[in-house]
């Protein structure tokens, strides 16, 4: 049973067309990532959820309930903030009870909750505090228990570790799924930060220009991305521009950079055809121009830099003349130094054809 | 050797002092020497013109309609400035700032010109009241010109443009995404406002209340012209009290009550927001 469907939804301001015939079935209980740059179009969609917006064309569900053109404090939605967007005024057990008391529960009923959100986000004693008292991370998970206090149908999240530093973010990443997943709560969560994606969702969304470029797991995403913009977005990948000419069993051949390798049968390619050769960097090596490849692909490069980050190194490589790829790899690996000729290699099945 | 910077300030100090501090000295210490009317005073220090006011119900009444039209005014101002301040300040599109723009141009307009217009529009056979009457919604012309609801709107004309900049500065401090936060918990919009906007704005519509009382208690134009010579305030009397009746320390005495009276609330609700604000009731 799907939770929240949006079914053609079309969002233009103005000439501008923020989303195009936008068809997305989310499902009861999964953390779902709308993940893309700025300008997507995945804010836009968070906020049609929420009733701030409304859509231009096409319906939006919540279960079974058509609530397009209901306000947002109709909706039973809860949803955190980019900036929290705590009450100042309030204190935070005021600021946890805010839904509780617009919805009339009772005084007993109120506390008794406001003190299983307090031990729920772990944070048992603050209820008298006042938001400013508490750390940025405790006003994130104050943030939280408003959103989820009567419960909510779906839960919204807007960016809501943009403005944590790393450490904090990484350990708020963690925390919030453990309590999407203790609440069994639908969630709607955007960002534009991939590892962020891919750490909490079961299922991500990857936006681009006002449509969806890909829908799935995080490691079919990562593994199988469908598009350039995909593949190039989600984690890093060299693109190498190339033409179809050929089978060689149960591989086909592509001529790039004036070499021909073996990559994996495209179905829809025919001979010919442009593609994009993509491979992730990690899957990259670098090897002497001697060394035999053994079945793997290779094409001659030039060395151009290096940068070293503990524990993993980068390399430059030109190869066709001035097409850079990185190769990404263990410190203790040989990647040749600044200037040395060398092979870039990698086995055929790692590599991704790109059509689009 | 560090620049003196402070030494720029020298100029302007003088100024102050010459030109206000010791003009008002001059008037508050003549208001405790008796008039004797046509410009003469007396010489003994004594507080008879305060005796004078304070045990005269004319002169009481005057301080009384200051205060009231002065409250009425501030409130209906922030009352009718608080909603044109708040869509200006929520509004995305670049109309916004044409907005705002035309309200401080508005608001600079000499209250002169502005009050004449308001003259023409509502006098006994003015615009309106033409209007009214050719149409048989009145049979005889109603006017605000003399009485105290035209000077309440003549102040109120003075002071809103005031109001609405105030106004929009305090919204603008609050984050949209309160409002947001507090609709998508279940709160209705006018839920929303009393709940989060009004209590989050509160010490900025104090302090910008208590400036547009101030203009109102302090407004001369606006009350003689819409006054008419029939409603008195403060400032109003002060003036007739020395240029016409050419009593000078009755005028100083005047003066200091008002500026007395001004002080007083200013301190007052000063001293009600700190209560509020030890209360949590508003934030800092």
């Amino acid at each position: 049973m799907s939770r929240v469907q949006l079914s053609n939804v079309v969002k233009k301001f103005g000439d501008f067309t923020a989303l195009h015939e936008l068809d997305l079935d989310i499902v009861e209980g999964e953390f779902l990532t709308l993940l893309g740059p700025s300008g997507c179009g995945k804010t836009t969609t968070l906020r049609l959820i929420a009733g701030f917006i409304q859509p231009t064309r096409g319906t939006i569900l919540l279960g079974e309930t058509d609530v397009t053109g209901v306000a947002p404090q109709h909706r039973e939605i809860g949803m955190v903030f980019q900036d929290y967007a705590l009450f100042p005024h309030m204190t935070i057990e005021e600021n946890i009870a805010f839904g509780l008391k617009e919805r009339k529960y009772e005084k007993s009923k109120i506390d008794a909750r406001v003190r299983e959100l307090l031990k729920l986000i772990r944070l048992p004693d603050a209820a008298e505090r006042y938001p400013s008292e508490v750390s940025g991370g405790q006003q994130q998970r104050i943030a939280v228990a408003r959103a989820v206090a009567y419960p909510p149908r779906v839960l919204l999240m807007d960016e809501p570790l943009g403005a944590l530093d790393l450490k904090l973010r990484e350990a708020m990443q963690f925390e919030l799924r453990r309590i999407q997943q203790e609440l069994k709560i639908t969630t709607v969560y955007v960002t534009h930060d991939q590892t962020e994606a891919m750490n909490m969702s079961d299922r991500i969304v990857v936006m681009n220009h006002g449509l969806i470029e890909q829908l799935g797991g995080a490691e079919e995403i990562y593994n199988h991305p469908k598009t350039k913009f995909v593949a190039d977005f989600v984690g890093q990948i060299n693109l190498l521009d190339a033409a179809i000419v050929g089978e060689d069993g149960d591989w086909q051949v592509a001529e790039t950079m004036a070499t021909r390798v073996k990559v994996p049968r495209h179905a829809e390619v025919a001979q010919k055809s442009a593609v994009a050769v993509g491979i992730r960097p990690e899957l990259l090596k670098a090897l002497p121009v001697d060394a035999s490849v053994n079945g793997m692909n290779s094409i001659p490069g030039k060395v151009k830099g290096k940068t070293f980050a503990g524990n993993l190194v980068k390399i430059f490589i030109a190869v066709g003349g001035d097409h850079e790829v990185v190769v990404e790899g263990r410190p203790q690996e040989w990647f040749g130094e600044p200037g040395d000729a060398v092979q870039v290699a990698w086995q055929p099945q790692d590599a991704i054809v790109l059509t689009s | 050797m560090q620049a003196r910077w402070e030494y720029l300030l020298l100029p302007s100090f003088v100024f102050v002092v010459l030109l206000i501090v010791s003009s008002q000295y001059v008037f508050l210490k003549g208001s405790f020497y008796e008039d004797l009317g046509l410009g003469q005073i007396g010489d003994t220090f004594d507080w008879v013109n305060y005796n004078k006011f304070f045990s005269d119900t004319f002169y009481l009444s005057t301080l009384w309609i200051t205060v009231k039209v002065s409250a009425l005014a501030t409130l209906f101002t922030m009352l009718l400035g608080f909603p044109v301040a708040y869509l200006i300040a929520r509004m995305r599109s670049q109309w916004a700032m044409i907005l705002l723009a035309g309200v401080v141009v508005s608001t600079f307009v000499t209250i002169v010109i502005k009050v004449f217009g308001l003259i023409i529009i509502f006098s006994a056979d003015g615009l309106l009241n033409k209007f009214l009457m050719g149409i048989g919604i009145v049979d005889t012309p109603y006017t605000i010109i003399g009485n105290q609801t035209g000077v309440v709107v003549g102040l109120m004309h003075f002071t809103l443009g005031f109001g609405v900049l105030l106004l929009y500065s305090v919204i603008q401090t609050i984050p949209r995404s309160l409002e947001d936060a507090a609709q998508i918990h279940g709160a209705s919009r006018w839920r929303m406002h009393l709940r989060v906007l009004l209590p989050l704005s509160l010490p900025g519509v104090t302090v910008g209340a208590l400036m547009i009382f101030n203009m109102s208690m302090g407004a001369f134009t606006s009350a003689a012209l819409l006054g008419g010579g029939r409603v008195f305030t403060l400032p109003v009397l002060i003036q007739r009290t020395m240029m016409m009746e050419i009593k000078y320390s009755m005028a100083g005495t005047l003066a200091a009550v008002l500026l007395i009276a001004v002080l007083l609330i200013n301190l007052l609700s000063v001293f009600l927001l700190r209560r509020l604000r030890a209360a949590r009731l508003v934030i800092a």
